[in-house]
């Protein structure tokens, strides 16, 4: 069994407690990245489009052809959700119920194909904008239903897009584009800002969070029984579900609007295997076409497997490990960069992600506004020894590193911080936690420096979110605020309306948050790691997770 | 026999308290609040309070308990604050999961022991003994998530007789399922049994009544099987009652390697989500089964020997 696995689902994550929100957006935010298609058409520097880095470790996806219909795609994940409810907070942090639900909800706009830096229209088929950039008009799809036969209006975009605005804890409430949601025709809403967003906005509708839901339906029943029977206008619909969700059944959606056959599999079947181990069997035996989140240290030999695919796929977001910048010496920026000096990265990347995935030069990933100029830092203990006679603790000092228990990743970038640390005169004692207990302490602030799980990766889609959790927390358990001049910064990045603006400001922003006054330790950018059956054709993993399973088909 | 079971049944109730008391208040112990959890780290605190004061986990933890407890006697034990599902529901649906792991197990480990037991008895000092205690201590020492994912290799993928995981559905599709499962469970507690039910028959053997038996003209079978395993069988239902009881936890393992939906894997997620109504039910229901299957014990050994009265 990946005992690290086990402890991870433990949160989760994951159900088991749901990851914590900051860490689960992968593919949420991912899909608002692409907004620049959808908001801009004409944006397209070198700086904002999705890198997909070195081809040497990424895979393509799966064959395409002549689609052939019917048969079971069963999937095996790790973490099962434990709500539909698609404006639950709960269901909302975590990218596992993501991966189900879109296949049942939509937004009005989706993410496209992974190599267009794009979203597509879906339930809104165009938009307009006004001259000021306040007002936003959105033409909703003639003709769709839900899967239970009834028309979608523009009424039930009203109310879903207000349904999102109610939860505490989610990227729209904590921008607040909108002051107000109106349905200027029978398919016509309009949103007005408070302030233009040329490029958040788009990238927000594109979330499954923002999903359209039936309103009659879902005021009738509630958000809890509505998130044990959802309905939606997805390529599929749910069949059926063990209790606690550790079987999830997912059938054609015979409304589906999209037509052209899809989707071509008449069920999907979501199995919880917490053990990669085990997710791995599946598919070399046949139980399942495709088994997610494969554990690095077995990539190379899946590879190497006859019968199966090993896909690697670009991720958006890096590994992020967190400083306690409120604590002691962690506030001093001397110290932190001292440490980010004594990084041996090319030894953590080839030991522990063996070589998957490119050095990151941000604490946010690679996408969105990323500024290729930042400098990585370099391994240098000389250095980094001259910062630390200029701070506090000139002779070193005794810290805590924690990790997941569990996580295999997480020991081993422990194990050799703790040995390359040693080097500056930092001793470091290693402690591993369980994830739940881990993430409480390091939200009440008594963790000094944690190794987060590769999936718990800062996932950049949305810039402004994560920019400002790291830089203007207002609960700093953990985290102080950073200058006041690069929050300033943040909030003209938010507001500035031209794409050259907002790529100047959030390349800027990048440097300050990586290299001017580092408030945290990223080393590897991210890769998807998935095993499918060689029977599954037109399957593709997309940067921000997301599944376009309406176009897969299984060869009989 | 009827008034021992209902004496049994009520000593059992203040041992009930007892666990139920010491688990709620050593997971009220361990860091980590349900209502963050559910809502996540960016909520202001106010947040959570409003969701820990609907959810009522803001009262005194001795209210807390009381109120479990009041549902528990009437068999309620409230809505799983993860899953937003009935905890009864929830458990009743993966009860039978585990059950039936652990009976099949345990069929399958004594089918493997009396047989195993007896050659090695009768060949004492043999090759056969000497091959059966080494390769049981062999996988007694296995972790079981090992062996769970050899036989999984080996019988699910290398020669594709058996399923590599997953909870089939109709009758033969349950124990077809579970087949491996609880081969694995049955592999690391059949050398115990062995090991107790050789020494024990070893021991029978050299009894007077034996003697007796062979000098009535009693067949070796008949003396084996009618008269020395019966007598050497009862220290070996005392390690089965003892084992049961950590079955419950090594279902927790197979059920994670197997992708099983039973109460052991249920019971670690909802630890993990301080899902405290969920824990608190599991808690009630393993307590009750670890009870019953000691008193059964105690009624197994009542029928093996005439002489012990209940």
């Amino acid at each position: 069994m990946d005992i690290g696995q086990a402890g991870r689902t433990m949160l989760k994550p994951v159900h088991q407690a749901a990851r914590m929100r900051l860490w689960c957006r992968r593919g949420t935010l991912a899909a608002i990245t692409l907004a620049v298609a959808f908001a801009c058409a004409g944006c397209g520097g070198s700086s904002t489009n999705q890198a997909t880095g070195k081809a040497s470790f990424y895979t393509a996806g799966t064959p395409g052809g002549t689609p052939v219909h019917g048969g079971t795609l069963t999937i095996d994940t790790g973490v099962v959700p434990s709500t539909f409810d698609p404006f639950s907070n709960a269901g909302a942090a975590q990218d596992e119920l993501y991966q189900i639900e879109e296949q049942l909800f939509e937004p009005m706009p989706v993410p496209g194909k992974p190599s267009q830096v794009k979203i597509e229209p879906a339930l809104a088929s165009s938009y307009s904008v006004s001259s000021n950039g306040l007002v936003w008009t959105f033409h909703i799809r003639e003709g769709v239903r839900f899967s239970n036969g009834e028309p979608l209006t523009g009424e039930d975009v009203v109310f879903s897009l207000k349904k999102i605005e109610s939860p505490t804890d989610t990227e729209v409430t904590d921008t607040k584009p909108w002051k107000k949601i109106s349905l200027v025709g029978p398919m016509t809403v309009q949103l007005q800002l408070t302030a233009p967003q040329n490029v958040v906005l788009p990238e927000l509708l594109a979330l499954y969070q923002a999903g359209i839901v039936p309103k009659r339906l879902y005021e009738r029943e509630g958000g809890t029984a509505f998130g044990l029977h959802p309905i939606g206008t997805g390529p599929f619909m749910m069949k059926s579900a063990t209790p606690g969700f550790s079987t999830v059944r997912e059938v054609r959606n015979p409304h589906y609007w999209r037509g052209n056959g899809q989707p071509y599999v008449n069920e999907l079947v979501w199995n919880q295997v917490e053990s990669s181990n085990s997710r791995v069997l599946a598919v070399r035996s046949g139980a399942a076409q495709i088994a997610l989140d494969i554990p690095y240290s077995q990539v190379a030999s899946l590879k190497a497997t006859p019968g199966v695919r090993m896909l690697v796929a670009p991720e958006w977001g890096a590994t992020i490990n967190v400083f306690n910048r409120a604590k002691a010496p962690f506030n001093e920026p001397n110290v932190t960069k001292a440490l980010l000096y004594a990084t041996p990265r090319e030894e953590i990347m080839k030991a522990v992600y063996k070589g998957i995935g490119e050095p990151a030069n941000s604490i946010w990933g690679k996408l969105g506004y990323w500024n290729s100029k930042v400098p990585l830092y370099p391994y240098d203990i000389a250095k980094a020894k001259e910062l630390l006679k200029h701070s506090s603790v000139p002779n070193g000092f005794k810290m805590t590193i924690s990790y997941v228990s569990g996580e295999t990743e997480g020991e081993l970038v422990s194990s050799i911080l703790q040995s390359a640390w040693a080097k500056i005169g930092v001793h470091a004692n290693i402690q591993s936690l369980p994830a739940t207990t881990l993430y409480s302490n390091f939200f009440s602030g008594k963790t000094q420096f944690i190794v987060f799980p590769p999936e718990e990766g800062f996932s950049n889609v949305y810039v402004p979110y994560f920019a400002s959790f790291y830089m203007d927390n207002t609960e700093p358990g953990w985290a102080p605020p950073v200058s006041a001049s690069v929050v300033a910064k943040l909030e003209q990045a938010r507001v500035a309306t031209s794409p050259a603006e907002q790529e100047k400001l959030y390349g800027e922003l990048q440097y300050d948050t990586y290299f001017k006054e580092p408030v945290a330790q990223s080393i590897v950018t991210l890769a998807s790691l998935n095993l499918v059956s060689e029977s599954l054709h037109g399957f593709q993993m997309m940067p921000d997770t997301f599944m376009r399973l309406e176009q897969a088909w299984l060869q009989k | 026999m009827l008034k021992y079971v209902g004496l049994r049944l009520l000593q059992a109730i203040p041992v009930l308290i007892g666990i139920t008391v010491a688990s709620f208040f050593l997971i009220h112990l361990v860091p980590g609040d349900p209502a963050r959890i559910e809502l996540g780290p960016r909520v202001p605190l106010s947040a959570v309070r409003a969701l820990d004061h609907r959810l009522g986990l803001d009262r005194p933890l001795f209210d807390q308990y009381l109120s479990f407890l009041s549902g528990a006697v009437h068999l309620q034990f409230g809505e799983s604050l993860a899953l937003h599902q009935g905890v009864g529901g929830v458990i009743k649906s993966k009860l039978g999961v585990t059950a039936l792991l652990m009976v099949y197990s345990l069929l399958i480990s004594l089918l493997l022991t009396v047989p195993l037991a007896l050659l090695a008895a009768i060949r004492r000092d043999g090759l056969a003994d000497h091959a059966i205690r080494i390769v049981g201590m062999t996988l007694f020492v296995m972790p079981v998530f090992w062996l769970g994912l050899l036989l999984s290799l080996v019988f699910g993928l290398e020669l594709g007789v058996l399923p590599t995981g997953g909870y089939g559905q109709g009758v033969a599709g349950v124990l077809y399922s579970l087949t491996l499962p609880a081969l694995t469970l049955a592999l690391v507690t059949a050398p115990m049994f062995v090991r107790s039910l050789r020494a024990s028959i070893l021991q029978a053997l050299d009894g007077g009544f034996v003697e007796a038996a062979r000098a009535r003209g009693f067949s070796e079978r008949r003396v084996l099987f009618g008269h020395c395993l019966r007598n050497a069988s009862i220290s070996t239902v005392t390690l089965i009652g003892l084992v049961m009881g950590w079955l419950v936890s090594g279902t927790v393992v197979v059920e994670n390697v197997f992708a099983l939906p039973g109460l052991g894997s249920q019971l670690v997620s909802s630890v993990s989500a301080r899902d405290f109504p969920m824990i608190q039910g599991l808690v009630v229901v393993l307590a009750v089964a670890v009870v019953l299957i000691n008193l059964l014990t105690d009624l197994t050994y009542a029928a093996l020997d005439p002489r012990v009265r209940l």
